[in-house]
């Protein structure tokens, strides 16, 4: 069984317009930033929480990837959170015996820490189980660092393409 | 244009979030898609007017709502999020296609209020939506009982088993 909606995330096309409405009209605020590797000015990713003061929220609730010049606006994934290890791998179990598509899992994010274990939908939707994730509040930096592989996980099955493409 | 994000400390002048709540998700086989919802670990808690509502055990009467698709193509229709006071709902009438809606005929009740974001996508606000009572403990129909992990120095768990 599921707890509840952890959060979700979009490739946006207008990257710098949305990031903009999100943060000067909410109490969101990046927990990390991922910038271009060959382009250090060129931001590419945020995952943003809601900033509750002192009270600690989750790493992120929303998150939002520059889309390439070739790509629209459309969803990433969204993901619903388990209540530990053993209860995703007993998932992880039971939606591949029943014939479900895998897309990538089970790992632990780098960026967030979760547990993560992603599938795909009947109608090709991402979806995501996630346990053990990071908690953050006022006191916690923002940090920034170079997009790559290196950053989404510290151990899992190797980071397959479609991932990276929106659902 | 400025490429590198700036920080963003909060202020009264914005509208305070809560916590996410639920998104919106056309399927172009809905029914299809709740077979798969079921074994994902959603309950079905209402259907109305074609929308089908599915909860987690958490606070949130639905954290997943499935609407029909209009086109034959799946699409997402944006997260919602409960926010703090009425205030912050009526703060969001100024955004683009800001539309009201009255939600007291869906479990929890409430209001939302719907709109555009600039790249075109739908957030909604919802507020005066009451919570579910979410378990004390996390239910499972798999395990009994799990303490903190036994490791190779530090056996946290004694006298007790794992299952």
């Amino acid at each position: 069984m599921v707890h509840k909606l952890g959060h979700y995330g979009f490739i946006s096309s207008a990257f710098d317009e949305d990031l903009a409405f999100y943060l000067d009209n909410f109490n969101l605020t990046p927990s990390d930033v991922l910038f271009e590797p060959t382009m250090p000015e060129l931001d590419v990713l945020a995952f943003l929480h809601i900033d509750l003061g002192s009270e600690f929220s989750d790493h992120h609730t929303l998150f939002m990837q520059r889309a390439r010049p070739d790509q629209k606006t459309l969803m990433h994934h969204c993901s619903f959170e388990v209540a530990d290890f053993d209860t995703q791998l007993i998932g992880h179990q039971w939606l591949a015996d029943r014939g479900y598509t895998s897309v990538w899992g089970v790992g632990r994010h780098i960026l967030g820490s979760q547990i993560f274990d992603y599938w795909k939908d009947p109608s090709g939707f991402k979806i995501e189980h996630y346990a053990d994730g990071d908690i953050v509040n006022e006191k916690t930096p923002t940090s920034r660092q170079a997009a790559g592989p290196d950053t989404l996980s510290i151990w899992g099955p190797p980071l397959p393409v479609e991932f990276v493409e929106a659902s | 244009m400025a490429t590198r994000i700036k920080p963003s400390p909060n202020s009264s002048q914005k509208i305070q979030l809560q916590r996410a709540s639920h998104v919106f998700l056309r399927h172009p086989d809905p029914e299809k898609f709740l077979i798969f919802a079921k074994d994902f670990g959603f309950i079905e808690e209402a259907r109305n007017w074609g929308a089908i509502y599915l909860r987690g055990y958490g606070i949130d009467p639905y954290c997943y709502v499935v609407l029909p698709s209009i086109t034959g193509e799946k699409q997402f229709e944006g997260g919602a999020f409960i926010v703090k006071s009425r205030e912050d709902l009526e703060m969001a009438m100024k955004f683009a296609g800001a539309v009201r809606k009255d939600l007291s005929h869906l479990p929890g009740g409430g209001e939302m209020v719907s709109f555009s974001t600039p790249g075109g996508g739908k957030m909604h606000l919802v507020w005066g939506q009451e919570a579910r009572t979410a378990p004390k403990k996390e239910p499972s129909a798999q395990v009994q009982h799990l303490g903190p992990y036994n490791l190779p120095f530090h056996k946290d768990r004694k006298g007790l088993s794992q299952k």
